[in-house]
C-alpha cells in the first residue's frame, strides 16, 4: 500500500503546480511606504547673474553676406554696416577679339539674400567706392567687423531705393572707370591673366551707406554678386557683350560694422573685459549677432554645491528667457551657444561650445518661450576637481553672428533665468 | 553505515536548501517575512506546537520539545514546499509557483534526558518587486521606480531539551543566523534624467538564543496537561551593505555608512497549552508575542506595532504499524492561525491568516511522509494594498534509524 504513496504524491503537487499559469505583474505602492535609498532633488536655489559684454571682435568675413545700411532703434542705437568685397577677372576672353568692341557701361549687380535688419519700406541709399588698398587677412587669416581698408571718398556710382520694391540692384558705375578697365583688357594681359595682378591694379570696391537713411541694414549674397562689363562687337547684327568679374577670394570679403549705444541703457559699454551688470540696464541682459553683444552667465553661489554629500549630479539645466513682448519687432534666434570665458571674458571657442538650446516657442501665451541649456557635463567637470573658479563664466552667442542680425533681450528678473540641478542624494 | 548515508544526506540537503518564497511586498521591511518556525508538522497545526512533545515527528516550535521521540534513535526530516500563490490589489493579478527543498533537521539524544536537534531551517524571506512613482523632492515632476528583492535569512541551530523532572523539561535553541538581502532599486529616465540602478547587497548574521519549557500534568488514562514556554530575547544582527550606483556614466561604490537600515529580530514571547491523549488525540493552542513596537524601520511613515499570532492544532490518530488498515494508520492534521502582524502602512495594520489540514502517513515501520495543504492569505485591498492569498503544500520526511547500543 504505502509504496503508491510517492507516486500518488508525484502526480497530486503536479496537478497542483500546473494547473496555474504564472502571471507576474508588478504591483504598485506608494512612495512613502519604500524605503528608498536614493532620492532625486530638484536644487534650484543657486543664483544665476546675467551681464551684457561686448566682444572686441567678431569675425564678418567669408560670410557670403554682404551687409549695408544704417539702423537705429532705442534698444541698441546706432549700427552701421559697410560691405568689403574683392573682385577677380573675367574667366575668358580673347584680347584680340575686343579690337572692334566699343564700351557700353559698367554695372555691379547685387541680389538680396533677404537678411535685413529694419523698416525695408523706407529708402535706403548706397554708394559704391574704389578701394585704395588691397584687402589683407589678419593673422588668423579672417577679418573683423572693426578691420576696415583704404577707399576713394568719390563714388563711382551709387543708388536709391526701396528694399521691399526689388529682389536684385543694377548699379551703374562710373564711365571713366570702365574705359579704363575696357582699355587695360584689350592692352595689358598680364594684369588680366593673373588675378593677383589685376588685384594689385584693381584692389575691390566697398559698398557704403549714405547715413541719411537709417532705417534698415539690408543683405546681399556675395557669391553671386557682379561686377559687369558691357561692350558692343560689330558685326552684321551689333553684338552685346559682357564681361564678368566675380568675387575672387570669398574670405576677402567681410562687412565693417559700427555702433554707436548713446542714449540707451549700453552707453557705457566699450570694453569686453568690463561686464555691464544688469541692475544698470532695467534687469535686461542683450545678445546682438551684428554689433557682437553676448549675455555672460555666472553662478555666484556654484561653490555651495561642493558641500553637498553623499549624491551625485544628475542633471542641470540652465533656463534663459526673452523679456516678454521684446520679441515683438523681431524674431528671437532660433538657437543659441554657450561657451566657457575667462576672467577677462574671453571666449574659448577652441575649447568647443559648453552647450546648445534651440528655441523653445510657447506660441499661446508667450511665458514660456526660453532656452534651456544642459550644463551637466560643464558643472560635473567644475566639480571634479572639487574647486569652481569664480573668475570662469559662460557666454551666449547666437549660432550665427553674423546672419539675421539675432537679437534677443534676456529677463534677468525672478525666475526668469534659473539654474536647475537634479542632484541625486543616496 | 547507513548512519553515514544519513549524514552525508543531511549535509548534501544543507547545501542544496532554498528560504521559502512568498513573493509578497510586505516582505520588504527589514528582515523580511519571518517563518515563524512553522515547519515539519507544526505547519500542518497552524504552527502550534509549544505545549507539544516530539513523537514520530519533530516538534520546532519550543526548543523543550525535542525530548519525545524514540529513545536510542536518530531522526532526520527534510521538508519540501509548494507554494502557489496569487496577488492582487483590485486592478492587477499576479500569480506565481514555487517549489524547493526548504529545511532539514537531524536529531537524537546525547543522554535519555538530554535530547538534541540540529538544523537548518528558514527564518525570513524577502522576494518583492515593486513600483512607486516618485516626486523630485522640491519639483513638480515625478519619475518612476522599481524595486527588487530577494534572498532571505537561514537559521542553522543546535537545540536541545532536557528533562529536569517526571513534569518539567526545558531547552533552548542556540542558532546561528545568516543570509543575504539584496534590493536593486531601478529609476526610470525622465526628461534630462537618466535612468540609474542602486544595488544593495546586505549580509546579516549574528548569533541568537531561545529558551523554552514545558510542563505536563499527567492525569490517569493516559491524559497529558502541558503548558509551554518560549522566549527569546531581541537581537539586532550584524549587517555589513555593499551599495552601489550605477550611473549613465559611471558605477559608484558607495560607502557603507548607512546607519537606518538596521536588521533586528524583536523580542518574543510564546505560551502554548495543550492536552494529548498517549498515542491518540492532542490538541494544542498557542500565543506568541513578538515585541515589533521597539524596532523601527528607516521609514517615518511605517509604523511598527507588536504583533501577535494566535494559532490551533489538533491531531488525531497514529502510526500503528500492527494495523493493516491504511486509514486507521494514518495521523489527521488540522490547524489555523491569525497574526496581526508587526507592520501597518497607511494605517492598515496587514494582517494574516491560513487554516492546515494534513495527513502523517507511515512509509514503512518506523518512517513517515507528513503531507500538508495551507491556504492562507495576507494583507488587504484597502487603499490599494495587496492581498496575497495561496495554497502551500508541504511534505515532509521522518526517517528514522535506530542507534546501534
Amino acid at each position: 500500500m504505502n509504496k503508491y504513496i510517492l507516486p500518488i504524491l508525484t502526480i497530486f503537487a503536479t496537478i497542483f503546480f500546473t494547473n496555474c499559469e504564472e502571471d507576474s505583474a508588478i504591483f504598485t505602492l506608494g512612495e512613502d511606504y519604500v524605503e528608498s535609498q536614493t532620492q532625486l532633488n530638484l536644487i534650484d536655489t543657486f543664483s544665476v547673474k546675467l551681464s551684457t559684454v561686448l566682444l572686441d571682435s567678431v569675425v564678418t568675413s567669408n560670410k557670403d553676406n554682404i551687409l549695408v545700411g544704417h539702423y537705429e532703434d532705442e534698444t541698441f542705437g546706432k549700427i552701421s554696416s559697410d560691405s568689403y568685397i574683392q573682385m577677380g577677372i573675367p574667366t575668358s576672353y580673347v584680347a584680340d577679339d575686343l579690337e572692334e568692341d566699343t564700351y557700353d557701361s559698367l554695372t555691379l549687380e547685387l541680389s538680396f539674400n533677404y537678411n535685413t535688419l529694419g523698416d525695408l519700406e523706407k529708402e535706403i541709399s548706397i554708394s559704391i567706392h574704389q578701394l585704395t588698398e588691397t584687402i589683407e587677412l589678419n593673422d588668423d587669416d579672417e577679418l573683423c567687423s572693426f578691420d576696415s581698408f583704404d577707399y576713394d571718398p568719390n563714388p563711382i556710382g551709387s543708388i536709391t531705393f526701396t528694399p521691399e520694391d526689388e529682389d536684385s540692384l543694377t548699379i551703374k558705375l562710373d564711365d571713366d572707370l570702365g574705359q579704363q578697365i575696357f582699355a587695360k583688357m584689350k592692352e595689358d594681359e598680364d594684369i588680366f591673366g593673373d588675378t593677383d595682378q589685376f588685384v594689385d591694379y584693381f584692389p575691390g570696391l566697398v559698398l557704403v551707406a549714405d547715413d541719411s537713411y537709417s532705417e534698415s541694414i539690408v543683405g546681399f549674397t556675395a557669391s553671386s554678386t557682379k561686377m559687369i562689363l558691357h561692350t558692343t562687337r560689330p558685326s552684321l547684327e551689333n553684338l552685346s557683350m559682357a564681361f564678368t568679374f566675380s568675387i575672387f577670394e570669398s574670405d576677402k570679403q567681410f562687412n565693417n560694422i559700427s555702433h554707436d549705444f548713446s542714449g540707451t541703457n549700453l552707453s557705457s559699454l566699450n570694453n569686453q573685459k568690463v561686464a555691464l551688470q544688469n541692475s544698470t540696464t532695467d534687469e535686461l541682459a542683450f545678445l546682438h549677432g551684428g554689433i557682437g553683444l553676448a549675455i555672460k552667465v555666472e553662478f555666484p553661489s556654484l561653490e555651495n554645491l561642493l558641500l553637498l554629500e553623499r549624491g551625485i549630479i544628475k542633471n542641470v539645466k540652465l533656463t534663459l528667457t526673452p523679456k516678454v513682448g521684446s520679441y515683438e519687432e523681431f524674431d528671437l534666434p532660433t538657437s543659441l551657444l554657450v561657451y566657457e570665458s575667462d576672467e577677462k571674458n574671453r571666449i574659448h571657442e577652441d575649447y568647443g561650445e559648453v552647450s546648445y538650446s534651440d528655441l523653445i516657442v510657447d506660441k499661446i501665451y508667450n511665458e514660456t518661450t526660453t532656452y534651456i541649456f544642459d550644463l551637466s557635463s560643464y558643472i560635473e567637470l567644475e566639480m571634479e576637481d572639487y574647486y569652481i573658479d569664480p573668475d570662469k563664466g559662460l557666454i551666449i552667442t547666437p549660432t550665427n553672428m553674423n546672419y539675421g542680425f539675432p537679437r534677443l533681450l534676456a529677463d534677468c528678473s525672478g525666475n526668469k533665468v534659473k539654474l536647475e540641478i537634479y542632484y541625486l542624494s543616496y | 553505515m547507513k548512519n553515514k548515508i544519513y549524514f552525508t544526506l543531511f549535509i548534501i540537503l544543507i547545501a542544496s536548501l532554498n528560504a521559502q518564497s512568498t513573493n509578497s511586498l510586505y516582505s520588504m521591511f527589514g528582515v523580511g517575512q519571518i517563518i515563524d518556525d512553522s515547519y515539519g508538522i507544526n505547519r500542518a497545526l497552524g504552527g502550534t506546537g509549544i505545549a507539544f512533545h516530539s513523537g514520530t515527528t519533530l516538534n520546532f516550535k519550543n526548543p523543550a520539545a525535542y525530548l519525545g521521540t524514540n529513545p536510542n534513535s536518530f531522526a532526520l526530516e527534510v521538508g519540501m514546499y509548494g507554494l502557489n500563490q496569487n496577488s492582487n490589489n483590485g486592478s492587477i493579478n499576479s500569480n506565481m509557483v514555487d517549489m524547493n527543498l526548504s529545511y532539514i533537521s537531524l536529531s537524537s539524544y546525547f543522554k535519555w534526558w538530554w535530547a538534541f536537534n540540529l538544523g537548518v531551517v528558514p527564518f525570513s524571506n524577502i522576494d518583492y518587486d515593486v513600483n512607486t512613482t516618485n516626486q523630485v523632492e522640491s519639483d513638480l515632476s515625478y519619475y518612476e521606480k522599481n524595486f527588487l528583492g530577494t534572498g532571505g535569512l537561514n537559521r542553522m541551530y543546535i537545540g536541545n531539551s532536557f528533562v529536569v523532572n517526571k513534569n518539567l523539561n526545558v531547552g533552548f535553541n542556540l542558532s546561528y543566523i545568516f543570509g543575504n538581502i539584496s534590493q536593486t532599486e531601478t529609476a526610470s529616465a525622465t526628461s534630462g534624467i537618466s535612468d540609474y540602478i542602486l544595488t544593495d547587497e546586505t549580509t546579516a548574521n549574528g548569533i541568537y538564543m531561545d529558551y523554552g519549557l514545558q510542563y505536563s500534568l499527567y492525569d490517569n488514562d493516559n491524559w497529558l496537561y502541558t503548558l509551554g514556554l518560549t522566549y527569546g530575547r531581541n537581537k539586532v544582527l550584524d549587517t555589513s551593505h555593499d551599495l552601489e550606483l550605477y550611473d549613465d556614466k559611471e558605477i559608484i561604490e558607495l560607502d557603507d555608512d548607512n546607519e537606518g537600515s538596521v536588521i533586528e529580530i524583536p523580542q518574543k514571547v510564546g505560551i502554548g497549552f495543550a492536552v494529548t491523549k498517549l498515542n491518540q488525540f492532542r490538541l494544542g493552542l498557542d500565543y506568541e508575542f513578538k515585541q515589533w513596537s521597539d524596532i523601527s524601520f528607516n521609514n517615518p511613515n511605517l509604523i511598527t506595532r507588536n504583533s501577535n499570532r494566535y494559532s490551533f492544532g489538533m491531531e488525531y490518530g497514529h502510526v500503528d504499524i500492527k494495523e493493516s488498515n491504511l486509514f486507521r494508520n494514518l495521523v489527521y492534521r488540522v490547524g489555523g492561525f491569525y497574526k496581526s502582524s508587526y507592520l501597518e502602512i497607511d494605517n492598515i495594520p496587514i494582517n494574516s491568516m491560513g487554516v492546515n489540514i494534513g495527513l502523517g502517513i507511515p512509509l514503512n515501520k518506523i518512517n513517515l511522509v507528513n503531507i500538508s495543504l495551507e491556504y492562507g492569505q495576507e494583507g488587504t485591498l484597502e487603499n490599494n494594498l495587496v492581498k496575497n492569498t495561496y495554497y502551500g503544500m508541504y511534505v515532509n520526511f521522518s526517517l528514522f534509524e535506530f542507534l546501534a547500543r
